[in-house]
């Protein structure tokens, strides 16, 4: 099982009260699944865990079962899980390496500390670029980009780094409906092709929903299946 | 030439500059780099930003160290026994500028960042190295955000100097806060593209090395060694 979360409660440090409670999530087939909710639901706190931010990044108290790719929550840290999970945020500038001078080296940044041949991460970069409809910007300086441009950017970093649970949390924010909608074609066909999970963590999933294989609802850190 | 064969250059002629006493030789030294740095135009450019510090550090050497700075403000006797080592720190500031300004035109920090990484440190070491040349870009685009947003909110920093100066806090004090916030951010941006997961990394694009350039290299350091040792020697 890719994901697989049996009554899972978590409390974030600090969060005066509010948590996220008895979660069940199960994910095994590859392909899209959505998880909606509104701000403040508990979104961006579930990519989190998921990913492996628990408990270097996002401390606080888990009780319950919780197991990505057979690993259980906060037992491998968050540089190990990224070989398998990438999770994508709402801000995109942020998730930049800060340390690259065009978005080609920005790509390559990733699958260089996977230790890959030079061939294989030019071949992931060409590929994550026209995925991502990012060749005109292969040579731009990341911290020149728009927000929509950036958005791309680091979706194409994290597709460069083949990962087989890719979480996107509102990562679509800043982006065209038509881009939107073409990215999405494109994902659902990659995680067929890849094997791959992809859960989208967004406000409304109306434009997603009808490719997902299932949907769920997060309200006030209560997961409900739709 | 490999970046860290120019960098070893560089330090040598700064440890040059720095170790040479006052007189007619360091004089000709600094004023000879700096010459090449106008002379040369691939360079020449640059030698704006060399007058734009060295010429205030000048006046402001001149005003502590002359004596005048104490007399207006508390009307000492004038004492410029300590002027002739200012003068002295000021061609060795002049020489070391002029040649980081020559270094950086034929070491673009793009190529030596990859040098960096390429390199057999480690590379949670290298980006630590790389860290003060990668956050002017990063910190230039925050600016200009907080920039906008204060003069959104009526922040006059595009009135009158005194105005733009008296409202500097306006934008150090969130520059500097949002940088603090974002460390945890970029540094989990970094642990999800697996930086540092192995010892060693692969690196594209990295400036070809060879042989003779590592022997140029431990040459420079045996001049700068050497160089030390006569001063010791000489001097003390």
């Amino acid at each position: 099982m890719a994901v697989a979360l049996n009554s899972l409660d978590f409390i974030p440090q600090g969060s005066r009260g509010w948590q996220l409670s008895n979660l069940n999530l199960h994910c095994a087939i590859p392909g899209l699944y959505g998880i909606s909710g509104g701000n403040g639901s508990g979104k961006t706190t579930l990519a989190q865990l998921l990913a492996g931010f628990y408990p270097d990044f996002l401390p606080g108290e888990l009780e319950g079962e919780g197991k990505v790719f057979d690993t259980t929550l906060g037992s491998r840290p968050l540089v190990e899980m990224a070989q398998q999970v990438q999770l994508i945020q709402q801000s995109p500038q942020l998730q930049l390496s800060g340390c690259t001078f065009n978005v080609e080296e920005e790509i390559a940044f990733g699958p260089e500390n996977l230790c890959l041949s030079e061939a294989e991460i030019m071949e992931r970069i060409d590929q994550a670029l026209s995925f991502t409809d990012c060749h005109a910007l292969r040579l731009r300086h990341p911290a020149a980009l728009s927000g929509g441009e950036t958005q791309r950017v680091v979706i194409a970093c994290a597709l460069a780094m083949r990962p087989k649970l890719l979480l996107l949390d509102e990562a679509f924010s800043r982006l065209t409906p038509q881009a939107t909608t073409t990215l999405l074609q494109r994902l659902a066909t990659y995680a067929h092709q890849q094997q791959c999970i992809i859960i989208f963590f967004e406000r409304s999933l109306a434009h997603i929903a009808a490719d997902c294989r299932q949907t769920w609802t997060l309200a006030e850190g209560t997961l409900s299946v739709c | 030439m490999h970046p860290f064969t120019s960098l070893t250059l560089w330090v040598v002629l700064g440890i040059s500059s720095l170790l040479m006493p006052l007189g007619y030789p360091l004089l000709a030294y600094s004023l000879a780099i700096f010459l090449a740095l106008i002379l040369m135009k691939t360079t020449r450019h640059r030698w704006r930003y060399v007058v734009w510090i060295m010429l205030p550090m000048a006046g402001g050497l001149w005003l502590v160290h002359s004596g005048w700075l104490g007399w207006w403000l508390h009307g000492e006797v004038r004492d410029n026994s300590q002027l002739l080592k200012a003068a002295a720190l000021w061609l060795r500031l002049l020489a070391l500028l002029s040649s980081g300004q020559i270094l950086l035109q034929y070491m673009p920090t793009q190529r030596f960042i990859r040098a960096l990484f390429a390199s057999r440190l480690p590379p949670g070491l290298s980006y630590l190295l790389a860290g003060p040349l990668l956050i002017v870009e990063q910190l230039r685009a925050q600016l200009a955000a907080i920039y906008e947003a204060q003069l959104a909110r009526g922040v006059p920093l595009d009135g009158r100097w005194y105005q733009r100066l008296r409202y500097i806090p306006a934008l150090v004090m969130p520059l500097t806060h949002s940088a603090l916030n974002d460390l945890t951010a970029r540094s989990s941006a970094l642990d999800m593209r697996a930086f540092r997961l192995h010892p060693r990394r692969t690196t594209l694009w990295a400036p070809p090395d060879s042989t003779f350039q590592r022997g140029v290299r431990y040459a420079l350091l045996a001049v700068m060694i050497l160089e030390t040792g006569a001063w010791l020697w000489l001097w003390h």
